[in-house]
């Protein structure tokens, strides 16, 4: 089938800005709340979850043709299910304080609704190549917003970063103070912190699309307005030269 | 056969074959693991013991409660924790509880004299995992309380009173040990 030109990167953008899971379809919350304490942990997060979705979405449009309508949410779960198991059996033998620190919300990534939600929307409707570009971008997607998300409430929280205590980069974990630890406010670690850091995102990306939009439809009445305006004076030159040519007549 | 019948029979087929691909990949996955899984847990557990006892390389004896009995909480097994050089440093009480936000695993250090050392942290798969953390852990019990003395405190965290619980049934399997090596 051919492909329009430019679609594979559209395909892929659209997941990390017009589609973002978490900030334009707010899907994913659970776990973008509970696990962006910390830089690390959201990076961490972001990974796993984009693994288990690029598999499944892949999987399942692997076996699109073979899996029928009546079966077609329990194979997905299946199959989701599976690739869970393997990431937490993985994380848990070389990634442990990964593991540790994201508990039972590895596990919870089965429920997501953006990885089901990918696989019953566009992997079960799509080829491979294109179901994994979309995970792709959508993984990318979600990665990005809880990292977001974590920045500030690390930040506020702890007034700093920590780098190393989830993912042995370093031999001791460092912190790096930014802000000093008296000035911290400690309830951006805490779930109040989560949903109020999500809340403002939220309220400032939809101040800038509002805005967005305001200047569009100003442009669009200006055009409008010029348009008129043009085809007025097309007008009234087309009425002065008809009545040149009457009074020549 | 009727053509209903073989519709259910290829729905079920494809449905079993999925799942049987899933549990080979499972397999598979734990097969490379376990062992790395199995190394992971004993470090833990000995980053645990060095942290409370505050030396570097100990070594452990695991033992059974005298008797067979049994505590809350408390793994049948506790640990012998001896130092390089084989000179006894105390006795650790490993254990395990879970409430509505998952499980907790924890370590209780008691020295030779069965005065409390300390605790550590060996699995936490708590919603809102770090709640347990140090800062948290560290003024539970005071250090230098016997047995007999440990009344333990700790802040509103998530799984506060479990933890409470657990690290009482420690000290009462401790205080057991006491009684019975003491005769």
């Amino acid at each position: 089938m051919a492909r329009e030109k430019g679609f594979t990167k559209k395909n892929f953008l659209k997941g990390i800005i017009a589609e973002n899971p978490l900030f334009v379809s707010i899907l994913g919350t659970c776990p973008a709340l509970a696990t962006t304490k910390s830089l690390e942990a959201a990076i961490g997060m972001g990974l796993l979850f984009t693994f288990v979705l690029i598999c499944s979405s892949v999987l399942v449009s692997l076996l699109r043709k073979i899996i029928s309508e009546e079966i077609r949410t329990p194979a997905y779960i299946v199959i989701i299910a599976t690739f869970v198991t393997i990431v937490k059996m993985f994380s848990n033998a070389f990634l442990p304080e990964l593991y540790s620190t994201l508990g039972v919300f590895i596990s919870l990534i089965v429920v997501n609704c953006i990885v089901l939600g990918r696989a019953e929307a566009y992997a079960s409707k799509n080829g491979v190549f294109d179901s994994f570009i979309d995970a792709l971008g959508m993984g990318v997607g979600y990665t990005l917003a809880i990292i977001l998300m974590a920045f500030f409430r690390e930040l506020l929280g702890t007034g700093g970063f920590t780098i190393g205590a989830v993912f042995p980069i370093v031999k001791e974990p460092l912190t790096l103070q930014i802000i000093p630890e008296d000035y911290a406010i400690s309830m951006f670690q805490m779930p109040a912190g989560a949903f109020i850091v999500f809340g403002i995102i939220l309220a400032v990306l939809a101040f800038i699309k509002n805005r967005k939009e305001e200047l569009k439809a100003a442009q669009a009445r200006a055009e409008k307005i010029r348009k008129a305006e043009e085809a007025k004076k097309a007008a009234a030159a087309a009425q002065a030269k008809a009545t040149v040519e009457g009074g020549n007549k | 056969m009727p053509s209903n019948m073989k519709k259910y029979l290829i729905t079920s087929v494809t449905l079993g074959l999925i799942t049987a691909g899933g549990a080979l990949l499972i397999a598979g996955t734990n097969m490379l693991t376990r062992g790395t899984i199995e190394e992971n847990k004993i470090k833990t557990i000995n980053k645990g013991l060095s942290t409370i006892y505050g030396v570097d390389t100990l070594k452990t004896d695991p033992a059974t409660l005298p008797e067979g009995k049994k505590f809350d909480y408390v793994i049948n097994d506790y640990y012998v924790v001896k130092d390089e050089a084989d000179a006894p440093l105390g006795y650790a009480f490993k254990t395990e509880g879970s409430n509505s936000y998952g499980k907790i695993s924890l370590i209780v250090g008691f020295n030779a004299d069965y005065i409390y050392k300390g605790v550590a942290v060996v699995l936490n798969e708590q919603s809102f995992a770090s709640t347990l953390n140090k800062k948290y852990l560290n003024p539970l019990v005071k250090e230098g309380k016997t047995v007999d003395e440990v009344d333990v405190s700790c802040g509103a965290t998530y799984g506060a009173k479990l933890v409470r619980s657990m690290v009482n049934s420690a000290t009462n399997a401790a205080k057991y040990l006491k009684g019975a090596n003491n005769g």
